[in-house]
């Protein structure tokens, strides 16, 4: 089934519907929520309060054939939130020293993640697309409702970005 | 160096299979969890309905006089009860009861009277059931307090814009307007009218969709827009707060910027109109009007300003084409299916002459070229003429063609073109001029030689 058609299912309760667009983007947003995080599990987590979010606004989404770019954008809200929790908790905390960090060898490269993290919003949005989701340029201007040259350019100053910032690591 | 830094956003996204797998399976695993508020809301909700149902138990067992059950009343048929303030309560012992509607016999209230008039509480009503009163005030259909709103259909539309509360993002097919919408354009918008007719909608323009009988009324409020109304089509009709545009068959922008409207003329002409004035600009021409003042008189322009349309056109159009294939308004010699020109002694080796009064040939393009295909047997001299009907003037290049059995093109811009009668007009060929007569003059004197041509172009070029 098509990605309408799987919206249009899920939006009469079909689980298995959005089951299975929850699989076609978890990588997407888990990759969105691990540059934001850092943390692969607090990511999932962010990554499951998505989909939960997702699932109960889908009568709100009006383009059904930009579920990605959607589910993104939630996705960024709820990392927002995440940090604002985080740095409250962490003012009214005393400061303790913090365990050195034990990731395990299968985590992502974190220092990427951090240089996608540092991107704007809309630009992680367009990466996570192409390289997560692998959508064609002209597919996620037509998501986006943006003109073609401004994704390739967009695409191209962030591997500009990514790049510089790469390499002064 | 691109390609290193996507590979590794390749390798990066896709070290999130096994997190996304998890997140996956623990969605399917579990019953998607309604979020608090639902939850809250769903018991709250459970909660009145208890309240309600035991509200309904208590009025259905009190001993008063209830409706009987299987009717719903509309307003109260018997005597009232002694108690003047009991229709209040019993009203929510009443919505449960199934909704049978007998045929009523007509009421003698509706649900508002038409004068609140202060009634004393305890008399009783003067007239309860009176059959034939219920006439007056049975519930009359429900009056449109709007007038009904004019409704197209746009064939399609591209581009981003907002429409009403609908928000545009990608290309449309019969998106339904209705007279009231108002049109907010992001980038550039393209509606589409029918085949050869569109409204491109530039940045940042708000609109005013008024669709009519008579076809469809465009009210720019703030920006511009381009109208191409080649083809037949719906009338389109252009008014801003200084001016009214009417088309007549034509290309057109027109700019509103500031209490102040700029009309371009592309092709054909239109009549700008408002209380002050009238004033009809043509082809390469602008007129610029304002809130407090009549049309200016037209004024040459180069149509530079339309260059923000130029990615939304086609780059070029055919004004016209004729390749001889039948016969038609020239005369010539048909030779092996191209036309050959005839002799004509003394003024030429060969020529070919084409002419149509009404229609004309076509109109003269504010840029254009003619194409001529074509070959002779031998290098000469030739010429190629038009006749400009409303400036009564030949226009005139001089070329010189070279002799060889391969078909050449030959491209002649119509800026090169020059009167031959300098007296009767000067200049280049005034844009929009109807050209009725067109030949090619090939040798001269008593040159000998043929010339076969296999077709001819007059392309016009967008600004």
């Amino acid at each position: 089934m098509d990605e309408e058609g799987l919206v249009g299912a899920a939006r009469r309760g079909d689980r298995e519907a959005y089951g299975t667009l929850v699989g076609r983007y978890a990588r997407t947003v888990m990759a969105r929520a691990y540059a934001c995080t850092r943390e692969l599990s607090a990511a999932e987590d962010l990554a499951q309060e998505t989909f939960l979010r997702g699932w109960q606004g889908l009568a709100r989404l009006e383009d059904a054939r930009s579920f990605g770019s959607w589910i993104l954008t939630i996705g960024g809200f709820v990392c927002q939130e995440w940090v604002r929790r985080k740095q409250t908790a962490e003012k009214h905390r005393y400061p303790a020293a913090r365990p050195a960090a034990s990731r395990p060898a299968e985590e992502p490269d974190l220092p990427l993640a951090e240089a996608v993290a540092e991107l704007p919003a809309d630009v992680q949005q367009i990466l996570a697309l192409r390289h997560g989701a692998g959508r064609s340029c002209e597919e996620i201007a037509q998501e986006l409702g943006k003109p073609l040259g401004t994704v390739t350019k967009t695409l191209s100053r962030a591997y500009a970005h990514l790049r510089e910032r790469l390499v002064r690591r | 160096m691109n390609d290193d830094v996507e590979r590794k956003l390749e390798e990066f996204y896709r070290g999130f299979d096994e997190s996304a797998r998890r997140v996956e399976a623990r969605w399917k695993a579990q019953p998607p969890a309604r979020s608090r508020a639902a939850l809250t809301g769903l018991a709250l909700a459970g909660s009145a309905g208890v309240a309600a149902a035991i509200l309904v138990l208590f009025w259905a067992l009190r001993p008063e006089p209830a409706a009987q059950p299987g009717t719903l009343e509309i307003g109260e048929r018997r005597p009232p009860p002694p108690l003047p303030h009991v229709a209040h309560p019993r009203e929510p012992a009443r919505r449960p009861e199934p909704p049978v509607v007998t045929p009523p016999p007509p009421s003698t209230e509706t649900p508002k009277p038409p004068e609140p008039r202060p009634e004393k509480p305890d008399a009783p009503r003067p007239e309860e059931p009176k059959p034939p009163a219920p006439e007056a005030p049975k519930p009359e259909p429900p009056k449109p307090t709007t007038a009904e709103r004019a409704v197209a259909v746009l064939r399609e539309t591209e581009g981003t814009f907002d429409l009403g509360e609908r928000q545009v993002r990608t290309r449309q097919k019969d998106l339904r307007v209705a007279t009231g919408d108002i049109l907010r354009s992001t980038t550039v918008a393209k509606l589409v009218l029918s085949e050869d007719r569109f409204v491109l909608v530039g940045p940042r323009s708000v609109i005013e969709l008024r669709p009519d009988a008579e076809g469809l009324s465009l009210h720019l409020d703030q920006g511009e827009l381009l109208a191409e109304l080649v083809g037949p089509g719906p009338a389109v009709r252009v008014a801003t707060r200084a001016c009214e545009v009417k088309p007549l068959g034509t290309v057109f922008s027109v700019k509103s910027d500031k209490g102040r409207t700029s009309v371009t003329v592309e092709k054909g002409k239109v009549e700008v109109r408002n209380a002050r004035g009238t004033s009809t600009p043509r082809a390469g021409e602008l007129v610029v009007t304002s809130d407090d003042g009549a049309p200016s008189v037209p004024a040459p322009t180069d149509l530079k300003g339309h260059a923000w349309a130029r990615t939304h056109r086609p780059p070029e159009r055919v004004a016209y084409f004729e390749d001889f294939a039948k016969p038609g308004a020239w005369s010539g010699e048909v030779d092996k299916g191209v036309a050959k020109g005839l002799p004509a002694p003394g003024l030429c080796a060969a020529r070919l002459d084409i002419g149509s009064e009404r229609p004309p040939l076509f109109e003269a393009p504010v840029r254009g070229q003619i194409q001529i295909v074509y070959r002779t047997d031998r290098a000469a001299k030739m010429y190629v003429q038009f006749f400009a009907s409303d400036v009564r003037t030949n226009f005139r290049k001089d070329v010189q063609v070279l002799r060889g059995s391969a078909w050449r093109t030959l491209a002649l811009d119509l800026d090169e073109f020059t009167p031959t009668l300098r007296d009767r007009h000067s200049g280049k060929v005034p844009p929009g001029a109807p050209v009725t007569s067109f030949g090619i003059y090939y040798g001269e004197g008593e040159e000998r030689g043929a010339i076969w041509v296999d077709s001819i172009r007059v392309v016009e070029v967008r600004p």
